[in-house]
């Protein structure tokens, strides 16, 4: 007569997360970068007439002789969050911040809008902007898959699974691989819902872009002269300019 | 002298379409260049048959031949 044991242990597995590829964070991050340019190379017609200092990726503009009256509306059609703020300089200042920067940040820190500073920032304002920062950044732990994803390829973690393994008295006679234990469902979830917003973000600059870009020639138009009508259908915008001849 | 008028359009794929009116010659394209500057990075240019044609003056000095 033989006896039978049935021992149940968990083998550690390593589960490979396959709802977002390296493809997909690349793409966000190249669209972001490129609309931030866009929109910062725009905008740069109006920020080379005045004093622009950069901490942390966030701007801070200063209009010190009251030169463009506009730059909170431009920037604003723009998507970017402008706040005006008392920082001790003469004239009107304002922090601009982009939020598309934070989707960038998440998958490449080096990215930095420092290029259209045009001024040395100093300790008072570095403090003013420090004191003003609203946006929440990509949450750490996403963001460190995202780097990984996007450094190797691929994210995998530790998972267990349950092993049923049946012996009688000549050994092994039986072994059934059972339920898998991870994290893996709770963290895909989180990574769509990343890219979710993500794309969302993305297309809605496209229409920043569009609006931005009608409020810029809105304001060059009136000042050479003209009267300016925007019309808006469908995804389009349309301004009509008339000047008496 | 009529009035001049420009019509943009817009698109939310980075596309602008800029059409001009009541005006003749390089005059257009000086105007849209002014315009366009720093915004528009680059693009093409449909002439229209206004762009062909010349600017009329008139002269208000009178020559009397019999002099």
């Amino acid at each position: 007569m033989s006896a039978r044991t049935t021992v149940e242990s968990f083998t550690p597995i390593e589960i490979k997360i396959t709802c977002i590829d390296k493809k997909s964070v690349c793409e966000i991050e190249e669209a972001a970068i490129c609309a931030v340019k866009q929109k910062l190379d725009k905008l740069n017609i109006i920020f080379k007439n005045l004093s622009v200092y950069c901490h942390d990726n966030l701007l801070l503009i200063n209009d010190r002789y009251g030169i463009c009256k506009d730059l909170e509306e431009i920037a604003s059609a723009f998507g970017l969050n402008v706040q005006a703020v008392q920082c001790g300089l003469r004239g009107k200042s304002y922090i601009v911040e982009e939020p598309l920067i934070k989707l960038i940040n998440a998958t490449n820190s080096l990215f930095s809008v420092s290029n259209y500073a045009n001024s040395q920032i100093t300790s008072e304002l570095i403090s003013v902007i420090e004191k003003s920062k609203t946006q929440a950044n990509v949450k750490s732990d996403v963001s460190e898959i995202l780097k990984e994803i996007k450094e190797k390829g691929y994210y995998s973690l530790n998972g267990k699974q349950k092993v049923t393994s049946v012996y009688d008295d000549a050994g092994l006679i039986k072994q059934e691989f059972g339920e898998i234990v991870s994290d893996e469902a709770q963290l895909s979830a989180r990574l769509k819902n990343y890219m979710t917003e993500a794309k969302s973000t993305i297309n809605k600059a496209n229409e920043n872009l569009r609006d931005g870009t009608a409020k810029l020639l809105y304001s060059r138009a009136r000042q050479m002269g003209y009267a300016v009508q925007e019309e808006r259908n469908g995804n389009q915008v349309q301004l009509v300019l008339v000047r008496c001849g | 002298m009529a009035d001049k008028k420009i019509v943009i359009q817009l698109d939310d794929k980075g596309g602008i379409k800029a059409e001009t009116f009541g005006m003749v010659g390089t005059e257009c394209l000086d105007e849209l260049d002014k315009l366009m500057k720093g915004i528009a990075l680059s693009g093409t240019t449909e002439k229209k048959k206004e762009f062909f044609e010349q600017e009329t003056t008139t002269s208000n000095k009178v020559v009397n031949k019999r002099d």
